[in-house]
């Protein structure tokens, strides 16, 4: 395999490079950077969220990166007079579908691991200023497996912030897809954080192709 | 990606052929039985050298590369046979280059060229030209170097360089560029024939770009490098950030020219001396210093072996025999390794 | 001659500034480190050992340098050959021709060196070492090209941030690390810093501002410091920087001032933080510090700080000053919510005179002191206090905004102006897709409500902006009626959601006023321009930013931008002429850092 890119990148690389025109050449990282958002209707976001009068979606956005990262949000309703839009925000990975496609990617748009404790305690500064945030010592457990979450709190309001990746290609994603990422942040007036992670727990994604529940759903 | 290649040889199974060898030796010395075994597991009734690691292509390089080793064996029908494949099959362009590969089904499906396939081409047959007196070998050699020339020899911030291919590797205003497409002892016989100038200067150049391109811990020359106006040399995009199967030919082709700077050879011979006692690694990713899980094959030994005798870095190389299905790529770096020794009179 | 005799270059300048700690990486007689952990030997050239014995000193590029005529090299060189053997003496015949002992004449190879041509240089000896196999290149020639290649392996390990390598690059490589190489030194400090080495990036610190002699140096190197170190280590740092080694005609104030710039910066940071008290020594610091620097952007933070915790008369004052320094929309909103939170309505009205209808700051911040009809519970004309609605927007709360639109709704029924008011205070919290459906509702409800009158139907509001344009000695353009104001709002939702693409598209056919298009048109500029940079796009971010600056001035962030741009262009010194233009103004870590790569690209001081 180590000798096959050594000469086939020559063509490859040769045949992408010479679609690109015979006027000079421009950089052309710009296929890498993220396309500046649109917005959809709800209906075309890839997930359903269940009937909620306190979080409705509201508006609805996506963005490509590159050929392989999709992303959407979903604005939900907040109910709370706090700083900072309610959402949930989908991105999806790709394979490439090219052996270009698989050379030239673009920096991932999500990490992983998706936080380490530095990243997480500066991501829960700046969702929730000046709240009391507290790091669940357990996670729980939706449709797509075990997620992990944040509870923010003040005197009026409780937010909850939420995190997961689905990579499980044996049962859960079909061929095309690499990992799923979804990211939740809600502010609501119940004090109650389960409530405010109804939504989160009660989520179907309805991607072109299924992408099946985590198996052992008894526990829900 | 189907079946793993020869090339890929478990850094364990490398150390266990480590531990067998009771001395350091030679893979095996060029000789005419290299040559006929060589032949007879590469080279077909045809004329086409096969790369038994690629699914069974033939390239303008390893046409290149058989020529060479038939000369050197004074194997003339087989260089015959090897050239009539090549002009037949893959000269099929109108510039008077070699098209790079040739598949069993579809034959020429890509028409770009490589130039390194081009140079050892012409380098053999100079070679050829030379040992057999014929001087339809030279006429021809000249052709393709004055085709090289015209297609692929540019000047980029003062220096001149070589492009790997004639098209696709211009990126902006930047070119992409292949250190180990530079075969300087291939270059020095060009710069002798009448009008040779620019390959002197090409060999000039490649010096000044190998200093430039150092990566990493070691310093080691990347596969593919970009090359910008103003001089900057840095690891390409869009590549493999690595040195490896490509940039291990560096130092076998600067040894070969009679290049003896410990400043050239250090950073390979640092390499395998941090690895001595192991497995050298194929791969090391630039700048970063990742190593693959992957070792290098016997001739990427042998042109270790090598690097560390001019490097005079006091590390000898030990490089295990061949193994029963030793790939193309491997072997022949190996007879190349060999042929270079021979040629600056090292003990094999 | 005579130059020869003068103590020589500061022997300073060859003192390595790798902190004690680091495990250096020693080069013993005839053996060069070229990495950790390896070395390599190097046969002596004849007459040129590494380790000079007394009377074997490599006089190589002394000689080099005379031949040349290089003066400041040859005395440098001869101070580092005196240090290294104190019983040596220059020879006499340095000016004579020298026979050629070697067989090969060194001096191409040092002519390329001095030009900086190290790969040229590299490629030239092994092309001789080629051709003349029994020849060694001198110890003096190989670490000049060493000592190079060293500090370009620092540089790039550190521009890749793989901070362990930076520091082993300098480990090995010490002479790279000198007050003459500065930047080096800074990124080593700087990777012991990523590395959490903090003791050792505070002592390679302590070591450059104590042994490097220029005050602006040393004052450089406490702001690069003060990204990394606690404020008691900077005041170590200073006091070191202001006092150690002085060197005769280094004027070192400015380093003891660097601290005092650094702590205004840091509490006029914590001062724009919502939770951040300042107690009243620090805020006479920072008061004084703005006073002395004049400095409007800073007043105006200390406007919001005052203004926030409802100190109107202070807050009134501050942004007086700023408007005084600089006039700006910026500073006449704030001017107009201090007077009116002091109940000084003529006042506030006067301070947006000059801007309103241009500004929708300033158009905003008048809302609040005429609020729209409706707002504060609809058909009770007439003089009165300020209503919640009013206090809340001269506090700037907008979450006490958004309950104080819900009660006022609650108790007399959904206006457009009400809901148009919620907008911007949702915008205000960052929530820009609720914001364009309340901008939406109230366009709606505007649909239904009996026509507003326009101003030249409205006598008081026509007596008013009559009073106004006196006032400001303009005729001023027409308001936004209150479909355009909802388009207007809709539209800047829109754009805060990201939707520059959908709003550039829809801007022509927008029923907005001419400012407000303008406006707009200048931040899809500002963000299109933020693309083009991140995109390496540089012609075309200078093509967005040149246009944009026909709309309104340049704001300090795409000043900078523009700065980058320029330098990715190579064209330096228009680059450094913007830095230094921003910087000038205020100087931030921003500006700084843009000053000080061009500076050095410029003079190769790297």
């Amino acid at each position: 395999m180590s000798g096959v890119p050594r000469l086939l990148r020559l063509s490859v690389l040769a045949a992408a490079l010479l679609t690109a025109g015979c006027a000079g050449w421009v950089r052309d990282n710009s296929t890498q950077l993220p396309k500046p958002w649109q917005r959809i209707t709800a209906d075309a976001l890839p997930v359903t969220l269940p009937e909620s009068q306190q979080f409705p979606v509201l508006a609805a956005r996506m963005r490509s990166t590159g050929t392989v990262y999709k992303s959407y949000i979903a604005v939900l309703g907040n109910p709370t007079v706090l700083e900072g839009e309610n959402r949930l925000t989908v991105d999806v990975q790709t394979l490439p579908d090219s052996l270009f496609g698989a050379l030239v990617q673009p920096a991932r748009v999500f990490p992983v691991p998706l936080y380490t404790m530095e990243t997480l305690t500066k991501a829960l500064n700046r969702e929730f200023p000046e709240m009391e945030v507290k790091v669940a010592d357990g996670g729980r457990r939706n449709r797509y497996g075990d997620y992990d979450y944040a509870v923010a709190q003040d005197e009026a309001n409780t937010c909850v912030f939420a995190w997961q990746l689905i990579t499980d290609h044996a049962r859960m994603l079909p061929e095309r897809i690499e990992a799923v990422r979804l990211e939740y942040r809600v502010c609501g007036a119940s004090r109650n954080p389960r409530v405010l992670l109804q939504p989160f727990d009660g989520l179907m994604l309805t991607l072109p192709e299924g992408v099946l529940d985590a198996g052992d759903m008894g526990v829900l | 990606m189907t079946a793993p290649s020869r090339r890929e040889v478990l850094i364990g199974a490398a150390a266990a052929g480590l531990l067998v060898a009771a001395k350091p030796v030679w893979a095996k010395p060029f000789d005419g039985a290299a040559w006929r075994d060589y032949a007879q597991r590469f080279l077909l009734p045809e004329g086409r050298i096969v790369d038994s690691g690629n699914k069974g292509v033939s390239h303008s390089e390893g046409q290149g590369y058989g020529m060479l080793l038939a000369e050197a064996a004074d194997d003339r029908a087989a260089f015959d046979r090897l050239w009539g494949w090549t002009q037949r099959n893959l000269m099929v362009r109108e510039d008077g280059l070699a098209a790079w590969r040739w598949q069993p089904e579809g034959g020429v499906t890509d028409r770009n060229n490589a130039s390194d396939g081009d140079i050892l081409i012409a380098w053999a047959l100079l070679r050829g030209a030379e040992r057999w007196k014929a001087e339809a070998y030279r006429t021809a050699a000249a052709a393709i170097l004055k085709a090289l020339a015209a297609a692929v020899v540019v000047e980029q911030a003062g220096m001149t360089v070589l492009l790997p291919g004639r098209d696709g590797f211009r990126k902006g205003d930047s070119l992409v560029l292949n250190p180990s497409y530079w075969v300087f002892p291939a270059l020095r016989a060009f710069a002798a024939q009448p009008g040779g100038a620019v390959w002197g200067k090409l060999a000039d150049s490649g010096l000044v770009l190998l200093s430039k391109a150092r990566f990493g811990g070691f310093q080691l020359p990347p596969d593919w490098l970009s090359l910008d106006p103003q001089g900057n040399a840095t690891v390409a995009e869009g590549f493999r950030k690595q040195y490896g199967y490509d940039a291990v030919r560096v130092p076998l082709y600067l040894a070969w020219d009679g290049y003896r700077d410990p400043y050239y050879f250090r950073p390979f011979a640092m390499l395998a001396a941090r690895y001595a006692g192991t497995a050298i690694p194929a791969t090391v990713s630039l700048p970063g210093g990742t190593t693959t899980q992957v070792a290098a094959s016997v001739g990427m030994l042998a042109v270790y072996r090598l690097t560390c005798l001019i490097a005079s870095t006091g590390n000898a190389v030990t490089v295990p025999p061949f193994g029963p299905n030793e790939d193309y790529y491997s072997t022949t770096l190996a007879h190349m390794a060999a042929l270079a020794a021979q040629s600056l009179g090292f003990e094999p | 001659m005579m130059r020869l005799a003068v103590p020589l270059l500061g022997a300073l300048m060859v003192v390595p500034l790798v902190a004690a700690p680091v495990a250096l990486a020693q080069s013993g007689p005839g053996g060069r480190a070229l990495a950790p952990g390896v070395k390599v030997e190097v046969a002596p050239a004849p007459g040129s050992g590494t380790a000079p014995q007394p009377g074997t000193v490599d006089e190589t590029a002394l000689r080099y340098y005379a031949r040349i005529g290089d003066v400041e090299r040859l005395e440098a060189e001869i101070a580092r050959l005196r240090a290294l053997d104190p019983s040596w003496d220059p020879p006499k015949d340095l000016f004579a021709p020298q026979p050629v002992t070697s067989g090969v004449d060194e001096s191409p190879f040092w002519t390329l060196v001095s030009a900086g041509k190290f790969a040229e240089a590299r490629a030239a000896i092994a092309e001789q070492r080629r051709k003349t196999p029994s020849w060694q290149p001198s110890a003096k020639l190989l670490q000049e090209l060493d000592l190079a290649e060293g500090s370009g392996r620092l540089r790039s390990a550190s521009d890749t941030k793989r901070w362990q390598d930076v520091v082993d690059a300098a480990a090995a490589q010490p002479e790279a690390v000198a007050c003459n190489r500065l930047d080096n030194a800074w990124r080593l400090a700087e990777a012991y810093a990523e590395l959490k080495q903090t003791d050792r990036a505070f002592d390679t610190y302590k070591t450059v501002v104590s042994q490097c002699p220029s005050a602006k140096e040393r004052r450089d190197t406490i702001f690069k410091a003060s990204r990394y170190l606690s404020p008691a280590q900077l005041r170590e740092l200073t006091a070191l920087g202001a006092t150690a080694n002085p060197a005769p005609g280094e004027d070192y104030a400015s380093v003891r001032a660097a601290e005092a710039e650094l702590e205004t910066g840091r509490l006029l940071e914590r001062a724009g933080n919502a939770k951040g008290n300042l107690s009243a020594t620090e805020l006479a610091q920072v008061e004084t510090t703005v006073r002395e620097r004049r400095d409007a952007d800073s007043a105006i933070s200390l406007g919001w700080y005052f203004q926030s915790r409802k100190q109107y008369a202070l807050a009134q004052s501050w942004f007086s000053e700023a408007n005084g320094w600089t006039p700006s929309d910026r500073a006449a909103e704030g001017l107009i919510l201090a007077y009116n939170g002091l109940g000084k309505k003529a006042e506030a009205r006067e301070a947006g005179a000059p801007w309103r209808g241009t500004s929708s700051r300033v158009d905003q911040a008048l809302k609040a002191v005429d609020p729209p009809r409706g707002s504060s519970g609809g058909a009770r004309p007439g003089p009165q206090g300020p209503s919640e609605l009013d206090r809340t927007l001269a506090r700037r709360d907008f979450a006490g905004c958004l309950v104080a639109v819900q009660s006022a709704i609650a108790k007399g029924g959904k206006t457009a102006a009400l809901v148009q008011q919620r907008g911007w205070c949702l915008l205000e919290l960052k929530r820009p897709s609720e914001a364009e459906a309340a901008f939406v509702e109230a366009q709606a409800l505007a649909a239904r409500e009996p026509a507003p009158k326009t101003p030249a139907q409205n006598p008081s509001a026509a007596a008013r902006a009559a009073r106004d344009a006196a006032t400001a000695g303009a005729i001023t353009p027409p308001t936004a009626t209150r479909a355009q104001e909802n388009a207007y709002g809709q539209t800047v939702a829109r754009m805060a959601a990201g939707d520059t693409v959908g709003v550039n598209r829809d801007l022509p056919r927008l029923n907005i006023t001419a400012a407000q298009k303008a406006e707009i048109r200048a931040s899809l500029l500002a963000t299109e321009a933020n693309r083009a940079l991140e995109d390496m796009r540089y012609r075309d971010a200078l093509r967005l930013l040149d246009a944009r600056k026909e709309l309104e001035t340049e704001p300090r962030n795409l000043s900078i931008l523009r700065g980058w741009a320029l330098y990715n262009l190579f064209r330096f010194d228009e680059a450094y002429k913007v830095f230094k233009g921003v910087d000038d103004r205020l100087s931030t870590e921003e500006s700084r850092e843009g000053v000080l790569t061009t500076w050095k690209t410029i003079y190769h001081d790297w």
